[in-house]
Formats: structure tokens, C-alpha cells, sequence
């Protein structure tokens, strides 16, 4: 891997007056290679485990991409077809415009409201259990029950059309209108059922902040938005860069609130990448081509991310 | 399957009481159970909820693996009750891994799909005794290049419902053709209800939202031989554009494009819709719930060109896991079930109608009246292996030609190009 | 725990040392107020997200296939949906098995996430970077596309139908990893330094400063594994074929009839809603109860 993770470096210190000096270089070798020992036989089984039940189905998955697979077992290898198909068929470079555009308002989307449910919660001085468990909420609830209520919500005899109604607007198709449109409401619904996770990551981050850090900043005059924007964000950087990266997975992977609101549609307004999937996978079952769908998908991901490290992390071991 | 010894008298009297509890149970039905050898071994047979209330369903099953058992004593039969909630992910893992069910209850849209990635062993000697006992036309759903894939165990048919409060107060009489459609729109519009209600989401089959308009309008998905798509016919453009002209007349319900299958909280259990084309008993039911009993009522079959419906069967089919030296086995569980007197049983459990004509069980309620009148024009869906393929291209271009983005040709033109290049890529 | 300086009452619980008992006044009183507006928003924002979970409870309580919300008010409300999944016989088994599930991996990840976690942000081993990315990247691979190369293999194992088979391939948390390392990666070296100096072995390192220093990040860890476990549908479904091995979730859904009704299908919702609750409530306390161990002296 050519993008350097690591971040020892003693001169590292992004605020060296706020926080403690963070790493010290070690002395012996001999030292060094007891680390190594420690270091191996606490991921051993993590490897272990992952080895098993992750690196080798995955392994199985992009093998079953080169092929056509049947479900007994029997197999014909393709090589490559089935990624040329891929390229040639237009339903994958539309779902694959829809996946980027859904993700492109959904995960500043999701960061921004769970970043202030946490910063309010993290203010809050009494209660705090009660509003977290209340905010929480919809992240313990079913996509089923989410499908019901937002369905609900965005119908054209729904409670939003009738509100715009009194105002003498709409009524608006929120989820059979214009792809933007149906896009935006969809991300509206996944938001509401998932900054709850976000937003206790965020939290936990907050929490583990030193309070001399912020006592410090108070001292010098920093306002409450100051503060925020150079002491508590630039503490919070790797809590950020966890979350922009899981969101951006989950934004990518979409699925559960398509399934339940718009099947896909309207005329593959909203056919995810993940819904192509499933649908060539579990309902056509054409697994090769499913598993292709899955590896091009892995591969976005995967340049998306170390993107967001090398934003994030490889700037502090520059 | 010939060292089976009984020495003990405790065993022969077991005998003696199975003997006699077998001819007890099988009663007129006996030559579908009854041919000589004894077939041993272990069938696992996935079923899912159809009967409604699951005490019911629990007890229903149990009983029939005790008494199945009971009449082949050689057969360990297993019966496992599975959710519909992602029934395919479900079982097409079970057909990768090889571990699973010998048997499994699908619907001939599935057959044709897993037989197509041989997930499935042909079934003719399941039904070869039986085969004048049951409506051709359910066995046809399930046969494949001349074999049978799946032995049919229960049918389902939608017809027509309608909300009669609403026509009665508008002064319009129950449409029964298209052009009555047309005519009642616009006067219901007038008072904010449509005239239909129609499932557009992709999710939902369309064997029970456009297919059934197709097949009123005189066409076909496929060609006779399957080898071609025939929906991009003038019987297709006219079917589609039935919907486009309802939708502009204001007579299908706002959210259309989009709207699931489900009667609960739709349109038609709100009034806002005054009739539903494909309703099945349950479904008809839920509307009666919601609306008050008195207010609906079934009908025939919409009539286009001809009068035509959806009503598919249940099919009891064979997994590629079952093992040889279970197949007799899952032979005998398979006919043993079908048999007119499990079928019997099974439609006064689960309200739904038998696929044979010995088991005719229909009672000469209203309801039961309409439902076997619906069945003589009822289509099992046209059976191809690429179908559901085929429908993944079609739905989104009718959702399209809904919202006014394309006309009817140029949606069924487009859809029909995707989908002649799903069946070529299937040939080769 | 020697690194640990503030007490509960030393420090404020909105993050800021409080001033002592006699702070300024004018201070105080604006303070008063932007606690006043915070509680304010905090409800506004509550009504949309609690609102729901009303109406699930009041469809739950709704008679089957008479008409309730959203489109009007029940005209009666019955235990009757609730009752009805009590009487099945099978429902102790799915709870039993829904809470191994659960339970079991909740402890297991914890453990051997937070084990792995450490190492990867504090110890300098060959392949370390490739293997944390290795790991990161399993996430980036759609469920959907591994669920069948999965199952395949759990079968080869003879796992079909049993606790372990379920239970064994979720074991493998990359979330869990990656979270507790971001966590790790940024405690002060001082307290391993100190740590080393008092002949601490590797393991009581980890197990005396590095595990009640993550607390709440293991505590909001907990909830969420134990949340995703729970919730689970799709593997569960696939490995539990029969009630042997069938969790909650799969089970309640062989309830359901293609035409089961809200209400029923609200009550089931419901059911496996409140461990859920009681299990957050439960772990939430750890979240605040860090607030103790977060400020460290440098």
C-alpha cells in the first residue's frame, strides 16, 4: 500500500500547546521486537477470525465475478465478461449515477446532524440521558416501521403535502418526482433513522476531549463558535474521519430505505447500486454478475476512502 | 428399506394402527398414496404462512407431517414453516451451500427462474398417477421444456372488488369493461377518488398490475414459443395507454407510480380509490375491514379485447439438495400433500382454492361463486426463465410512460429492446 | 488509577470545569439561559424523533384490519397483537436465541476488537498498515455480495442451524476495530510510559489502562453490536432455517402472512423494540460515567 498510515512521528503534535507530546521514539532493538511479538499475538485472533469469515468469502465472492455461477455448485469461468457486460450495460452506469449523487447529499447530510445533536447533548447539563436516549431513537427502530411512517409522511394525502397545502404550495412528489427530488428524500429518511449512530460517535469523541483543552481556549477569549471550529473539530479529527468514512460506506451501500420506499424507482430514479445488486443477485440469480457488481462497488470504495485518510491522517505525519 | 423388521409385538400393533389409520385417512383419495414399494428416507420441506393465523398454521403442518408419517412409516418427514420477507435470498443460499430443503413451496415465476439455474429436479413422477386429476392449466404454470417442476398444491386467484358505496353515490354502475373505466374516471375524479387503484412499484410483480391489462387487450409478454417479446404489440401500447389516460382523467390514485401492493392504508381502504382489479380472498377481506362489509363486493374479470385475470398456483418443488436416496421420498411427500384429500383440507385452513378437479371444495358463498368464475380466464403468468428479468425491465419504463417522460410506444419500444437483449444473452 | 485526576464534582458536565461554588453571577444567569434554549431545541427535535415510536405503539394496540393511523385514530385499543406473539411456543427459543446471538458476540468483539484495536494504533509490527486496511476494507465488500461464498462455507463446517454458525462470521466486527483505534491512537504515551516504568506486562497494559480509558467508547460500542445483532435479518434467516437456531427477528417474521396487517406486524416491531431500549438505557449510563476518566493530566 503505497499511503503511509502511520503516524508516530514525534514531531506530530497538531496543537503541541493543547495537547500532551503523544509519541515517544523507542530505544532498543530488542525492545522493538517484543513489540512486534505483543503487537502479532493481539491481532491474532482478530486475523484469525476475519481470515475465516471475512478475507476468504470475499476471496469466494470476486472468484464467483470471473464466472458464470449456478446454484448447484457448477460453475463456467468468464474471465473478464462479466465486467465488460458491466460496462456496456446502462442500467449499471445509471445506478451508478444514482449511488454518487445519493451519497453526495447524504453523507454531508448525515455528518452535519449528527455532529449537532452531539455538540447540543454535549452542552446539555441536565437531562442528558433522557434527550440522548429520545435522539436515539430512530436508530433502534426498523426499516420496516421507518418505510411505513416516511411513506406516509411523503404521500400525496400526506401531513407535508397538507401542510404545503395551507400555504398554497404543492402538492410535491417527494418520492415519484424528479430524481434529485425523490434522492433528497430518501436521504432525508436515512438520515432520520441513522445519525443516532453517528451521533453517540461523536459524542464518545466529545467526551474524551481533556476539559483543560477547552478551559484553555475559554481563557484566551475564544468565543463558543471559535472554540468549536479550532480547538473541539481539530480534537474530534479522527472521531471524524471514522464517521465520514463508515457514512460514506453506508452511503454507498444503500438499500434497506430504497427497499421499503420507492422499490427502485420511479423509472430507476432511485436504483442504487446495492439494488442492482440484489436484484441480479437474489432475483435473477445470476451470482457472477452480482459479485462483479459488488467487486466495482468494493473498488470505488475502497479510492474514496484512502482519499479521505490521506485528507485526514496522512496530513498529520507529513 | 427391506431389513425393517418387526418382531416385538408393540411394533406390530403399531402396524396394525398405522395400517388402519392410513386407510381411514386416505379414504377416497387413497390411489395417490397407495403404489406397492416402500419408500424410505428424510424429506425436509420448507413451507411458508399461508394459513393466515399461525396457531392455526403451526397445528395445520404439524398434523399433516404426523399423519403423513403415520401413512410411510419408512419417511422422516420434516416440515419448516419460513417467512416470505426475503424468501429467495433465503433459499438460493440454501441451494448454493447444498444444505436445505428437498422440497420448498414457490410460485411458477420462481420455478421458472431456478430451474433456469438448476436449482430444480423435474417432478413428473410425483404427479404421473394423478396427472388427468389436475386443472391443466395449473400444471402447465409449471412445466418447463415438457417436464413438470413443480407438483401444483394450492391456487390462487384475483379477480375484480369494488367499493360499491362509492359507485352507488355517484350514480355510476360497476365498470366491467375498459370503456366503462374510461366513462366512470372522470365523474369520480370530480369527487377526488379515483376510479382504480394500480401498484406501480417495481417491487410488485406485474403479473398482478399491467400483465393482467396485456392479456385484456389480447397480447402477450412473450411469443408462443418464448423465444421473443410480444409486449411491444398494439395490444400492448393499448394496455398502457388505458393507464396513461385513467392517470390523466385523475382516475388512478396520485402516488401510483409508486404505490405497493398492499390494501392496507392504500387508497381503496381509504376510499380514495373505488375498486381494485387483482384482489385475492385475504386481501378482499382486509378491504371488507376497512370499509365496512356491506360496501364491497367481487366481480368478474376486467374485459378489454377479452376478460382476463391472474391466478397462480402454489407449487411444491424440488431442490437440487435432494439427495437420490431421498428422491422417492420427496416423491411420495409431494404427491402425498397434493393429494385431493390434503388439498381438501388445506383450502378450508388457508381460503384458497384446490388445483384439483377431485378436491373441488369452493363453497356457494358469493365470494367462492365469483372466484371459480374468475379461474376459467385466469392466466398463471406467462412462464419464461428470463421472466422476472423481463419485468425488471418493463416496470420502470411504465413507471416512466406514468409520469409523462415517454409515451406508451416509446416505453414498451425501450423496455422491449433491454428485454430482447436479456433473452439473447440467456440463449447463448 | 493514577492517570485519572477530575472527580464527578471537580468537573462541569457540560465539558467545562466548573468555576467553583461561587462563580459570577451574570455568568451563571446566561448560562441558565443557554441551557433553557438547549432543552428547548432538544424537545423540538425529540417530537420527530419520538413520534414515530408513538405511532408504532398506538398501531401495535390497533385491532388487526380495522382502520388506524395513519389515516384515522383506532376506535379501540386491544392487547391482542401483543398477546398473540406471547402464546406462540416458540417465542421463548427465538428470545434465548436472539439474546446468545447478541450477547455473546457483544462480548467477544468487545474483547478481541479492543485487543487488535490497541495493537494496531500503539505497537509497531510487520504488515500492520496493510492488515488495519485489510480490515477496514472487508466493510467496503457489500453483505449481499459474501453472503452466499458465507453460508457455503459456514455449511462446510456443519454450521447450518446452529448458534455457533450464526453466531461465529459476525465475530468479525471491522467496524469495532476501526472505531476503538481512532480512539487508542491518540492516548497520551505518558500513561504506556508510566505504565512500562511500573513493570506493567503488555497484557496488564492493556487490560488496566487501555480498556477503562475506552469505556465509553466500549459502551457505545456494546449498545451498537448488540443493536446490530439484534435487529439482524438476512444472515440470521439464512443459517436459522428451522427454530433450533432462529432469532428473534426471522422468527416473528414467519408470523407474517403476505397480507399480514400492520397492526401484527407493529406488535412484532414492538416486541423486539424494548430489549433493544432496555439495553441502551442500561449502557448509556457508561457513556457519561467516562466523563471521570476523559480528563487526563498531561
Amino acid at each position: 500500500m503505497s499511503i503511509n498510515t502511520r503516524t508516530r512521528n514525534p514531531l506530530a503534535g497538531r496543537h503541541p500547546e493543547l495537547t500532551a507530546p503523544q509519541f515517544k521514539p523507542f530505544g532498543a532493538k530488542k525492545a522493538r521486537s517484543g513489540e512486534a511479538l505483543a503487537g502479532i499475538l493481539f491481532v491474532l485472533p482478530t486475523l484469525i477470525i476475519f481470515g475465516l469469515f471475512k478475507f476468504l468469502p470475499i476471496f469466494g465472492a470476486g472468484a464467483m465475478s470471473l464466472t458464470e455461477y449456478s446454484l448447484n455448485g457448477d460453475f463456467e469461468f468468464l474471465g473478464a465478461d462479466n465486467y465488460v457486460r458491466l460496462a456496456e450495460d446502462p442500467n449499471f452506469w445509471q445506478s451508478l449515477r444514482v449511488t454518487f449523487l445519493y451519497v453526495a447529499i447524504f453523507v454531508p447530510f448525515i455528518i452535519a446532524v449528527s455532529l449537532a445533536g452531539a455538540v447540543l447533548l454535549d452542552k446539555l447539563v441536565r437531562f442528558t440521558g433522557t434527550f440522548r436516549a429520545l435522539l436515539f431513537i430512530p436508530y433502534l427502530s426498523s426499516f420496516v416501521m421507518a418505510g411505513i411512517i416516511w411513506t406516509w409522511i411523503f404521500s400525496t394525502d400526506g401531513p407535508l403535502n397538507a401542510a404545503l397545502g395551507s400555504l398554497g404550495m404543492g402538492p410535491i412528489p417527494f418520492t415519484s418526482g424528479p430524481q434529485l427530488l425523490v434522492l433528497l428524500s430518501l436521504a432525508v429518511v436515512s438520515v432520520w433513522k441513522g445519525f443516532g449512530y453517528s451521533m453517540l460517535i461523536f459524542l464518545a469523541g466529545l467526551k474524551a476531549q481533556p476539559a483543560e483543552v477547552h478551559e484553555a481556549a475559554r481563557i484566551d477569549g475564544a468565543g463558543a463558535w471559535k472554540s468549536f471550529w479550532y480547538v473541539t473539530l481539530p480534537l474530534l479529527k479522527p472521531v471524524v474521519f471514522f464517521v465520514l468514512v463508515i457514512e460514506t460506506i453506508v452511503g454507498f451501500q444503500v438499500f434497506d430505505t430504497i427497499y421499503v420506499m420507492t422499490g427502485g424507482g420511479p423509472a430507476r430514479a432511485s436504483h442504487s447500486l446495492i439494488y442492482f445488486l440484489f436484484d441480479e443477485g437474489f432475483k435473477f440469480f445470476d451470482f457472477g454478475y452480482a459479485s462483479a457488481i459488488g467487486v466495482v462497488l468494493f473498488v470505488i470504495v475502497l479510492i474514496l476512502s484512502l482519499i479521505q485518510q490521506r485528507f485526514f491522517e496522512g496530513k498529520d505525519s507529513k | 428399506m427391506f431389513t425393517r423388521k418387526m418382531r416385538t409385538t408393540t411394533l406390530a400393533t403399531a402396524v396394525v394402527v398405522t395400517a388402519a389409520l392410513t386407510l381411514t385417512a386416505c379414504g377416497s383419495a387413497g390411489s395417490s398414496t397407495s403404489d406397492g414399494g416402500q419408500a424410505t428416507g428424510k424429506v425436509t420441506l420448507w413451507m411458508y404462512p399461508v394459513i393466515k393465523d399461525e396457531t392455526a398454521s403451526k397445528k395445520f403442518w404439524q398434523d399433516t407431517e404426523a399423519s403423513f408419517e403415520t401413512a410411510n412409516p419408512g419417511i422422516d418427514l420434516t416440515i419448516e414453516l419460513q417467512t416470505f420477507d426475503k424468501r429467495d435470498a433465503q433459499i438460493s443460499a440454501a441451494l448454493a451451500a447444498g444444505s436445505g430443503p428437498d422440497v420448498v413451496l414457490i410460485t411458477p415465476d420462481q420455478a421458472a427462474t431456478y430451474r433456469n439455474v438448476r436449482g430444480l429436479l423435474p417432478v413428473d413422477k410425483a404427479v404421473e398417477q394423478d396427472k388427468d386429476s389436475f386443472y391443466p392449466g395449473t400444471l402447465e404454470a409449471a412445466t418447463f421444456d415438457d417436464e413438470v417442476f413443480g407438483v401444483p398444491l394450492f391456487q390462487n386467484i384475483n379477480t375484480t372488488a369494488y367499493n360499491t358505496k362509492i359507485f352507488a353515490d355517484a350514480g355510476v354502475p360497476l365498470p366491467k369493461t375498459w370503456d366503462d373505466l374510461r366513462s366512470a374516471a372522470p365523474v369520480l375524479a370530480k369527487k377526488g377518488v379515483a376510479v382504480m387503484d394500480y401498484a406501480g412499484s417495481p417491487e410488485q410483480t406485474l403479473n398482478l398490475s399491467f400483465y393482467p391489462l396485456l392479456w385484456q387487450a389480447g397480447g402477450t409478454v412473450f411469443t408462443d414459443d418464448a423465444k421473443d417479446i410480444a409486449f411491444d404489440s398494439e395490444a400492448g401500447v393499448s394496455a398502457l395507454q388505458l393507464l396513461i389516460d385513467l392517470k390523466k382523467l385523475g382516475g388512478l390514485p396520485a402516488d401510483a407510480t409508486t404505490d405497493g401492493p398492499k390494501v392496507e392504508g392504500a387508497p381503496i381502504a381509504t376510499g380514495k380509490a373505488a375498486m381494485r382489479a387483482t384482489t385475492s380472498l385475504p386481501e378482499l377481506k382486509q378491504m371488507r375491514a376497512a370499509l365496512g362489509a356491506e360496501n364491497v363486493a367481487l366481480g368478474a374479470p376486467l374485459q378489454g379485447k377479452v376478460q382476463a385475470t391472474y391466478g397462480n398456483p402454489g407449487l411444491l418443488a424440488l431442490t437440487s439438495i435432494n439427495k437420490k436416496e431421498n428422491r422417492e421420498a420427496a416423491y411420495k411427500v409431494m404427491s402425498y400433500l397434493s393429494s385431493a384429500e390434503s388439498q381438501k383440507a388445506l383450502n378450508a385452513a388457508a381460503g384458497n382454492l384446490p388445483t384439483r378437479t377431485d378436491a373441488a371444495a369452493l363453497g356457494t358463498d358469493p365470494d367462492s361463486l365469483a372466484m371459480a368464475e374468475a379461474l376459467k380466464t385466469a392466466n398463471p403468468g406467462e412462464s419464461s426463465p428470463v421472466a422476472r428479468q423481463v419485468m425488471g425491465a418493463l416496470a420502470p419504463n411504465i413507471q416512466a410512460a406514468l409520469r409523462g417522460d415517454v409515451t406508451a410506444k416509446e416505453a414498451l419500444d425501450r423496455a422491449a429492446t433491454e428485454a430482447r437483449g436479456i433473452l439473447q444473452r440467456s440463449a447463448s | 488509577m493514577t492517570a485519572t485526576v477530575s472527580t464527578p464534582a471537580g468537573r462541569h458536565p457540560a465539558g467545562r470545569p466548573a468555576q467553583g461554588p461561587a462563580g459570577h453571577s451574570p455568568r451563571r444567569n446566561t448560562e441558565k439561559r443557554r441551557q433553557r434554549t438547549l432543552t428547548w431545541v432538544l424537545a423540538v427535535i425529540s417530537l420527530f424523533t419520538v413520534a414515530p415510536l408513538i405511532a408504532v405503539a398506538v398501531l401495535a394496540l390497533s385491532p388487526a384490519d380495522a382502520p388506524t393511523l395513519p389515516y384515522a385514530l383506532p376506535s379501540s385499543l386491544t392487547l391482542d397483537n401483543i398477546v398473540r406473539i406471547f402464546n406462540v411456543g416458540e417465542f421463548p427459543l427465538w428470545l434465548w436465541n436472539s439474546f446468545l446471538y447478541s450477547a455473546v458476540s457483544v462480548v467477544v468483539v468487545l474483547l478481541t476488537a479492543s485487543m487488535a484495536a490497541y495493537a494496531l494504533a500503539r505497537k509497531r509490527f510487520p504488515g500492520r498498515n496493510a492488515l488495519l486496511w485489510a480490515i477496514i476494507a472487508t466493510m467496503m465488500v457489500p453483505v449481499q455480495a459474501t453472503l452466499i461464498p458465507t453460508f457455503i462455507l459456514i455449511s462446510k463446517m456443519g454450521g447450518v442451524n446452529t448458534l455457533w454458525g450464526l453466531i461465529l462470521p459476525t465475530l468479525a466486527n471491522a467496524q469495532a476495530i476501526f472505531l476503538i483505534r481512532q480512539f487508542v491512537r491518540d492516548m497520551p504515551e505518558e500513561l504506556f510510559d508510566a505504565a512500562r516504568i511500573d513493570g506493567a506486562g503488555e497484557w496488564r497494559t492493556f487490560w488496566q489502562i487501555v480498556l477503562p480509558l475506552i469505556r465509553p467508547v466500549l459502551a457505545t460500542l456494546a449498545i451498537f453490536v448488540f443493536l446490530w445483532h439484534w435487529n439482524d435479518l438476512l444472515w440470521p434467516l439464512v443459517v436459522g432455517q428451522s427454530d433450533a437456531a432462529r432469532t428473534l427477528t426471522v422468527g416473528l417474521a414467519t408470523l407474517n402472512t403476505e397480507t399480514a396487517s400492520t397492526s401484527n406486524v407493529m406488535a412484532a416491531t414492538l416486541v423486539s423494540f424494548i430489549p433493544c431500549l432496555v439495553i441502551f438505557a442500561l449502557l448509556q449510563k457508561h457513556i457519561v460515567a467516562s466523563i471521570t476518566h476523559s480528563g487526563v493530566k498531561g
